[in-house]
């Protein structure tokens, strides 16, 4: 391999090493905000739970 | 006597999923604080020494989850104990074998879980008062 094809060469493996980089920091960006989604999702699931079932213990009192 | 409430840090970038991880922790009895970049996280550290730091392995900054820990124990020796990580990629987190690895996105009571076999508590019993105190 001469001096040019091995510049090429490094140039290529850069330009994947940078395209990686770049895909693993949108996958980490996309995972953070799935974890932000779900972490609210389940808070929600928690609260409605927790009215659910003071409600029912509110209509077991009247009854 | 009443026991003080057990000092939890949580660093994320993602200042919701910290805020929200803290709040569900306030919740069953913790004391929770949030940081959102390793620096803030260090300086928290030393004004409160919170008994556990969760963190998130990729953090925005120069400093990476594994690394804010690593600096805190060269710093503090074993009182920093273990850590939590919460992490997109738990193959690529370099911890202590007693550190724990959580993979994101997390499931909350499993998150919680970890923290009490971690922190031996807070007991169920406080759980109930937190419920009931955040139903009021």
């Amino acid at each position: 391999m001469d001096r040019k094809e091995l510049i090429a060469e490094i140039k290529l493996l850069n330009r994947l090493l940078d395209e990686a980089h770049n895909r693993a920091v949108a996958q980490f960006a996309l995972i953070d905000k799935l974890t932000a989604a779900s972490l609210h999702v389940q808070g929600l699931l928690k609260k409605l739970a927790l009215e659910g079932s003071g409600a029912a213990k509110r209509r077991r009192n009247k009854g | 006597m009443q026991h003080p409430l057990q000092i939890v840090l949580v660093v994320d970038d993602h200042r919701d999923t910290a805020e929200m991880i803290a709040e569900f922790l306030r919740e069953v009895g913790f004391d929770s604080h949030t940081a959102n970049t390793g620096l803030d996280a260090l300086r928290i550290y030393d004004a409160l020494r919170p008994a556990l730091i969760i963190t998130d392995e990729s953090l925005a900054g120069t400093i990476a989850g594994s690394e804010l820990v690593r600096v805190l124990r060269r710093k503090y020796g074993p009182a920093v104990g273990r850590a939590l990580f919460l992490t997109g990629a738990p193959d690529t987190v370099s911890s202590l074998p007693t550190d724990v690895v959580l993979e994101k996105p997390v499931d909350l009571e499993t998150l919680i879980a970890a923290v009490r076999s971690i922190l031996g508590g807070p007991p169920a019993a406080r759980e109930s008062g937190a419920a009931a105190s955040a139903r009021r």
